[in-house]
């Protein structure tokens, strides 16, 4: 156990040999993230090789966890294995019943998904590409549509509204008609600032001129919590290095 | 040339020597601000601590190890509180990298407080597609969901014996750390009328506050402070780490508001010396 006698700190580096012998998964698995921490963060002293190295690992551990989860727990038991349980059967000459027969299905999403490699392994029928976007297109605005309309558009107008008349419904709370009212009023000066089919004069600039502050406002808000968020994975990191790699803390 | 004029070509490493600082010194030596819950952390707590004893709740894992230091600090006291108050706890992930999230955390607050896989509480595991997932749910858990992440039936596990759909959950803890959030609005409470609460990310909380103004989410938890006030309401007194990173937190952000002032007070001093000299 070292001391930083100065600041009276002990610390302890993580074990990478386990006590009772052999290897520990959890000390080697500290040691990896905390020195891979410390060659990201070494960007912002300047570029250099170990930051480069850090950041490829990156990606491509990246890449391949996507791939593996997803191949795992979706394309092995909707895919494969049914498919595989079909030819098995087909080749010792089981019967097959209308369920082995449905299981054949699942051809028909995998052929339009396979369409999406063409491009890069048959380019003459990259054209079929087309296909499989147009679905999750197609599918992606089915889907969203409705749940926009119903969830933002129309749940906004209404908790925009509500508190007026649920004020109005003897609950005379003063706090919640002022915040009601700012809410409403940036609602709409903001709108009127979105509104080009007039030019901005008159009523319509001086509304649209509140609506920028509005508009401000919220980019101030939102950059306010940005630098909130981005300063919590630094401490996040820092008391991982200091807590469970040196044990100082 | 002038102090402000030196101050405005420093080499930008001071800056971040100085903010790596403010960062280490809190977390080596604690200053013991004190923490007061604001009203959207004490709506979220009050949520989970009304339900009655034996509900069912779901916690949804849609973050990796990227966003765990604002996130995972929730799930945690969100799983003790509901272990607490004996509510039965499902979870899942819809972000890959949220699987080990959700099969660690449970798992590791259950062996401390004598909770049974099964019985107390299931982890579903990971399916991809969000949407899909969310919308499939609402028809039923067991076809979204043949197997837990365990790889077992999920008709062989107590819990899901009662659990078919939304309606047998009383509320669901979304932790987002992406805009999987939007889908479980729009889906399970536009659609399945899903009682929801959130925890996001800093960044995308300002984002998420009209929905709570409307009660479509319930409580909303946004970034590593609000996450500090509920652990301290789940976990009173006994939470060292959190205080540490939240003291870290507040001498950050003084740094900053005084680099933010000290850039914009020497810009504007030093914006015009032409102008300056013919005075």
């Amino acid at each position: 156990m070292a001391i930083l006698s100065p600041l009276a700190l002990t610390f302890e580096p993580a074990r990478v040999i386990h006590p009772t012998g052999g290897l520990s998964t959890e000390g080697i698995g500290i040691w990896v993230a905390a020195l891979l921490t410390l060659m990201i963060y070494s960007f912002l002293y300047k570029d250099n090789p170990f930051y480069k190295t850090a950041e490829s690992l990156f990606a491509g551990i990246s890449i391949g966890y996507l791939f593996g989860t997803n191949y795992q727990p979706v394309f092995l038991p909707k895919v494969y294995l049914p498919l595989k349980m079909f030819v098995e059967k087909v080749v010792a000459r089981q019967p097959l019943t209308t369920g082995d027969w449905g299981s054949l299905n699942v051809l028909v999403p995998a052929l339009i998904g396979l369409c999406t490699l063409f491009p890069f392994i048959y380019p003459r029928l990259g054209w079929l590409t087309t296909l499989p976007f147009a679905l999750i297109i197609g599918y992606g605005a089915g889907l969203n549509i409705p749940t926009n309309i119903t969830a933002i558009l129309l749940g906004q107008m209404e908790g925009t509204l509500r508190p007026f008349y649920q004020y109005s419904a003897w609950n005379p709370d003063p706090m919640l008609f002022l915040s009601s009212l700012l809410v409403l009023v940036g609602v709409l000066a903001t709108l009127s600032y979105f509104f080009f089919s007039a030019e901005h004069r008159g009523a319509l600039g001086v509304s649209s001129r509140l609506g920028i502050w509005f508009v401000m406002v919220g980019f101030g808000a939102a950059f306010g919590l940005t630098v909130m968020a981005r300063v919590s994975l630094l401490i996040g990191r820092v008391e991982f290095l200091l807590h469970d790699w040196l044990h100082i803390i | 040339m002038s102090f402000l004029d030196r101050l405005q070509k420093m080499d930008r490493r001071w800056v971040f020597l100085i903010l790596a600082i403010a960062v280490t010194a809190p977390l080596l030596f604690p200053l013991g601000l004190k923490i007061s819950p604001t009203s959207e952390s004490l709506t979220f707590y009050r949520m989970v601590d009304s339900l009655p004893e034996g509900s069912v709740v779901m916690v949804s894992f849609d973050f990796g190890p990227s966003a765990a230091p604002e996130l995972l600090p929730v799930s945690e006291s969100f799983i003790r509180h509901a272990f607490r108050k004996n509510l039965k706890v499902i979870t899942l992930a819809l972000w890959p990298d949220g699987l080990p999230l959700s099969q660690d955390t449970p798992d590791n607050i259950a062996k401390q407080m004598n909770k049974i896989y099964g019985k107390d509480y299931v982890t579903l595991g990971y399916k991809s597609g969000i949407a899909s997932v969310i919308s499939q749910l609402g028809e039923g858990f067991h076809q979204t969901f043949p197997l837990d992440a365990r790889k077992n039936p999920l008709e062989s596990l107590p819990l899901m014996e009662r659990v078919k759909n939304y309606d047998q959950v009383s509320l669901t803890c979304v932790l987002a750390a992406g805009t999987s959030i939007d889908w479980w609005i729009g889906i399970a409470n536009g659609r399945y009328k899903e009682n929801l609460v959130a925890a996001t990310t800093a960044v995308m909380a300002s984002d998420y506050y009209p929905y709570l103004q409307t009660r479509q989410i319930q409580g909303l938890l946004g970034g590593l402070k609000p996450a500090g006030e509920y652990q301290r309401m789940v976990d009173g007194e006994n939470t060292p780490r959190m205080i540490r990173m939240l003291d870290s937190q507040s001498l950050v952000h003084l740094a900053i508001i005084f680099f933010v002032l000290l850039g914009n007070v020497g810009y504007l001093v030093t914006r015009n010396p032409e102008a300056r000299r013919r005075k």
